[in-house]
């Protein structure tokens, strides 16, 4: 359904971040080559700064790339953008309304740029009762979770066969951020073909078939979730009773990056199994797991593949 | 074909009730100087004289005077104002912000979403300028001058055509930087040159070809009150507002928008 193959896209450097830690790269995208299925969820992880919205702008033909070329259901994403657009239902990164509308107002403009058809008004009807969303709001007196809100309400109430999702559940509470997967889910049930781009691999995690990472503009590795599930890293620090305890985790196996007195940190590469039996052993006075910044969470996945 | 129109007319519609917002909220200044006028009305002429309130023609007709007063600096000033605030508002303040996002995401083409964002501002002048003159048929009727309401018609009509030349190409700057900033700069930039080339071709006889430059030049308000017909600059500024519109629709069309 969308396929994207080369597609480089370079600027020059940006003049008001001078060499930032003396890189002499141009900042972009080069030779991104990956395909969606119809019907698949593809995730597009990657630290911010990385190109996630710069491919999902050319994906809307927002752009024009310098080389390659994006297509969606075979039809050129810059070149046939109006023929695209009626495909694809779009949620931006950055929430900006025409901020004198009301929500509702905004939604009846968007309807009807979109050719107004029945099934928008029901489908709004059923998101907002879903994602508890006061439409009658004026957009100015949102907040930032509520016009997350609205946009995805826009962006699922076309009913389009694509849609692409640029960072959907930033600013919703974790309440609603489970609301929001259902809700992909269900469209993924009806086949739908959805990308999502998002810099947390939880979000993506629950949702996704596959997912793509990209690094300073290139495409790292495209991989199914259960792989990247496995092969993702996670660090536990653990507090517990004495030190003879320590000991005897150590004695199992895990792998203890760092130990401080009775605190100490373990790192976890997919099976969770080994360290929670080890912890039954021992009295265990807390319990955290340490959120990892993507890059970190990958980095021994693309060490081990020698990728980097 | 019609579903289309309807959609257009829906997008027209609701960009109206939005824009009338902004409308609204530049129309206390105009009529605050309509107040200003109608002091310095009843004001007598020595005062007015300090005040500036002379015209080539002096201050025999209320023709004249109404061209000073009314269309002169302050009009000028306030609908030149507007015209670059909204030819900014229109395009680049929604690249800008991104807001702009919403309306490329939707199957109308940019070319649509410009010329929508063109008539908006097209109504938006029309409806200021006709204010303005149903304002000043107002007051005159309130004071029983008698005047020649056609004079005042084709001074709309030329006034309208003035600022949708300044509006053209403010919006062309508004496609082409796609930024507040630059798109403030250049069309204030320009239609200050613009202004303070006909200040200056007013000053000395030796200048006065620099009128031919300026489209301010075009524009003389007291010849058109005073009968002069006026289709030639109103059609040339219309002439110049289609080929910026133009050239704004093609860059518009064919640029990166990062939003």
């Amino acid at each position: 359904m969308i396929n994207v193959e080369g597609l480089t896209k370079l600027y020059p450097k940006n003049k008001a971040e001078p060499d930032r830690k003396g890189t002499t790269e141009l900042r972009g995208l080069k030779e991104v080559t990956f395909r969606v299925g119809k019907g698949e969820v593809f995730g597009f992880l990657g630290p911010n700064g990385a190109g996630k919205t710069t491919m999902i702008r050319h994906l809307m033909g927002f752009i024009k790339p310098d080389a390659g070329f994006a297509q969606i259901n075979g039809l050129d994403c810059w070149q046939d953008s109006l023929a695209v657009k009626r495909l694809v239902g779009y949620l931006p990164g950055e929430m900006n309304f025409l901020e004198q509308m009301s929500g509702l107002e905004f939604l009846n403009l968007m309807s009807g740029m979109h050719g107004d058809r029945p099934i928008f008004q029901q489908r709004r009807a059923v998101l907002s009762e879903r994602l508890e969303l006061n439409l009658k709001q004026p957009i100015r007196k949102m907040s930032k979770g509520m016009k997350q809100k609205l946009g995805i309400i826009y962006a699922l109430m076309l009913d389009a066969e694509v849609l692409i999702l640029d960072e959907p559940t930033s600013g919703l509470d974790p309440l609603m951020q489970k609301v929001f997967i259902d809700l992909i889910l269900a469209e993924k049930y009806q086949g739908k073909t959805i990308f999502i781009s998002s810099h947390m691999f939880p979000e993506v995690e629950r949702t996704c078939d596959r997912v793509g990472i990209i690094r300073k503009g290139e495409l790292a590795t495209v991989e199914g979730i259960q792989k990247l599930r496995q092969a993702q890293y996670r660090t536990f620090e653990i507090t517990v009773e004495d030190e003879e305890e320590v000991e005897l985790l150590r004695k199992r196996g895990l792998a203890i990056v760092a130990a401080n007195g009775t605190g100490l940190s373990v790192e976890v590469q997919g099976d969770l199994n080994p360290l929670l039996s080890g912890l039954a052993q021992v009295k265990v006075k807390e319990f955290t797991q340490k959120t990892t910044e993507l890059e970190e969470a990958f980095m021994h996945f693309y060490e081990e593949e020698g990728r980097f | 074909m019609f579903k289309q129109q309807g959609k257009q007319a829906l997008n027209y519609a609701t960009g109206l009730t939005l824009y009338n917002l902004l409308l609204i909220g530049v129309y206390p200044t105009i009529s605050q100087s309509l107040v200003v006028t109608e002091l310095a009305m009843n004001l007598p002429s020595s005062v007015k004289h300090v005040f500036g309130i002379t015209s080539d023609h002096g201050l025999d007709s209320f023709e004249s005077y109404v061209s000073t007063q009314c269309f002169g600096r302050v009009w000028l000033l306030v609908m030149g104002v507007y015209t670059i605030g909204m030819s900014d508002a229109l395009i680049a303040k929604l690249v800008d912000q991104g807001a702009m996002a919403y309306l490329l995401a939707s199957p109308v083409g940019r070319q649509e979403v410009l010329s929508t964002q063109v008539t908006v501002l097209a109504s938006g002048l029309a409806l200021l300028i006709g204010l303005t003159i149903l304002g000043i048929w107002g007051e005159v009727a309130l004071f029983n001058i008698p005047i020649d309401v056609g004079g005042y018609l084709r001074l709309g009509s030329l006034s309208f055509a003035l600022y949708l030349a300044i509006g053209s190409y403010s919006i062309f700057f508004s496609a082409l930087f796609n930024e507040e900033e630059q798109t403030i700069l250049w069309a204030s930039g320009l239609t200050f040159l613009f202004y303070a080339l006909d200040i200056f071709s007013g000053l000395n006889e030796r200048y006065s070809w620099l009128k031919k430059l300026t489209i301010f030049g075009w524009v003389r308000p007291q010849k058109v009150l005073a009968g002069e017909v006026s289709a030639v600059p109103t059609l040339g500024l219309l002439g110049l507002s289609a080929i910026f519109i133009t050239l704004a629709g093609y860059v518009f069309s064919k640029k990166d928008i990062h939003v």
